[in-house]
């Protein structure tokens, strides 16, 4: 491990933050004029942006239209300028259709598709800066843009990761925790309301009785970000509605 | 001064039960009635000692989240007319404009409501005419089907393809003329209960 210590003997992470901190959250609404919706979210030094547009009618292939529901096309890509070495990345590499998917899994369980059929809805996000928790950035992001589009949801669907180093679990890992910690790092994208956990992703071993102590901190840490996301919702509402 | 109730997705709204029905922006779940969009309440008391909650949105076009429905009356434009089908692009759907057009297919059986083998397409719609359609499935290939098998379905405007691009009047049902060379066009004109143009 090189001498870099995820938790030092204080009690303090390599940022500074203590086990049980998630990094300062900002969201904004409505970066971009031609989509539907959008949201631009920062955590920590994550910045992420998305931009959805729909529902509209199915492009492409006509026959993966479903009759009684929307269905959801998710993109998920990185910026060659996102991480510290600049790198381009090609379109369909494994990490990004991994979480393409999951997110696309979110999204329909989430929104209320059964309003749409024969409709199509974009979520596109892209990471404009990388360090660590790229994926529950994403889901947030996505979230807000939803919302701010004005597609029915289920709820504020939140995501935030965590870790285990020794006996202590770390919420919300940033890029040194997630690449050079040989410890696991799990993701959990749920619905506050009802706790429903809508994704659950993990990488890494895990011993068996620290897989509650993580989901319990990944938990806790998206009730966290949650509030955050609903004081940005209600002012930016409020905004609209006195003009 | 009345005070505005502000909510998002997932907020719980009212409990749901014989007298409350939950419009647009809600859905129910487990006997509560929760909010599906971020927008002000609307609670409305009904004579009949019923009420109605739905939320409101603040943005400026209204909902523009809206696909062809059964059923729905749609303002199409003809894009290309084959022997058998006429391919439309709907641009509104129950008088709401649409940002992104819908494809939709009429068939010819379904131009008409007596004599569908007879009709002859190039006869009731040509590229370019807007007409009033009503929603009456989803064909094969996912595309909408509708029809104009009804009086106040067909034709509404139609322009003149001579020269000058003028919307021509209907005379009758079936024939439009332009109001400058009076050339006389076959169409299926729809039977607009108050023509307002012209």
């Amino acid at each position: 491990m090189a001498g870099i210590e995820l938790l030092s003997d204080e009690g303090l992470r390599c940022d500074g933050r203590r086990p049980n901190e998630v990094r300062k959250m900002s969201c904004s609404f409505g970066v971009f004029d031609q989509s539907d919706g959008s949201a631009y979210v920062e955590l920590g030094n994550t910045r992420v942006l998305a931009a959805v547009y729909g529902p509209h009618d199915i492009r492409g292939a006509r026959s993966k239209a479903r009759h009684d529901r929307a269905v959801i096309n998710c993109q998920y890509s990185m910026a060659t300028f996102s991480t510290s070495e600049r790198k381009h990345r090609q379109r369909g590499d494994y990490r990004s259709l991994e979480i393409t998917s999951n997110l696309r899994e979110v999204f329909e369980n989430a929104i209320l598709t059964e309003l749409f059929p024969h409709s199509q809805i974009d979520i596109f996000v892209e990471v404009l800066q990388s360090d660590g928790s790229n994926y529950s950035a994403c889901v947030n992001a996505a979230t807000l843009a939803v919302i701010h589009a004005g597609i029915p949801i289920k709820d504020v669907v939140c995501a935030c990761s965590a870790s285990m180093v020794g006996d202590h679990s770390l919420v919300d890992i940033n890029y040194m925790e997630e690449s050079v910690g040989s410890g696991p790092n799990m993701t959990i994208a749920l619905l506050p309301k009802s706790k429903q956990i809508l994704s659950m992703e993990s990488s890494g071993r895990m011993h068996s009785t620290a897989v509650s102590q993580v989901m319990d901190s990944a938990m806790t840490g998206c009730q966290e970000i949650l509030q955050v996301m609903k004081a940005s919702i209600l002012s930016h509402t409020k905004e609209l509605n006195k003009q | 001064m009345d005070k505005t109730i502000h909510c998002i997705p997932g907020d719980c709204l009212v409990k749901s039960d014989e007298w409350m029905t939950g419009l647009k922006g809600t859905y129910s779940r487990n006997g509560y009635i929760y909010a599906s969009i971020a927008g002000t309440v609307k609670l409305v008391h009904n004579n009949d000692n019923t009420k109605t909650i739905e939320v409101v949105t603040v943005s400026g076009d209204g909902n523009r989240h809206l696909v062809p429905q059964l059923g729905s009356i749609v303002t199409c434009r003809v894009l290309s007319i084959t022997c058998n089908l006429v391919r439309l692009n709907i641009h509104c759907i129950e008088g709401q404009v649409l940002k992104q057009p819908f494809r939709a297919l009429l068939r010819k059986e379904d131009i008409k409501e007596v004599d569908s083998e007879k009709t002859q397409i190039c006869n009731c719609f040509r590229p370019s005419d807007i007409i009033l359609a009503k929603v009456i499935g989803f064909g094969e290939n996912n595309s909408c089907l509708v029809t104009t098998a009804h009086n106040e379905l067909g034709v509404v405007v139609a322009l003149n393809h001579s020269g000058v691009w003028i919307p021509m009047k209907p005379i009758s049902w079936t024939q439009m003329s332009c109001p400058i060379t009076y050339a006389c066009e076959p169409r299926k004109v729809a039977q607009l209960a108050n023509p307002c143009m012209h």
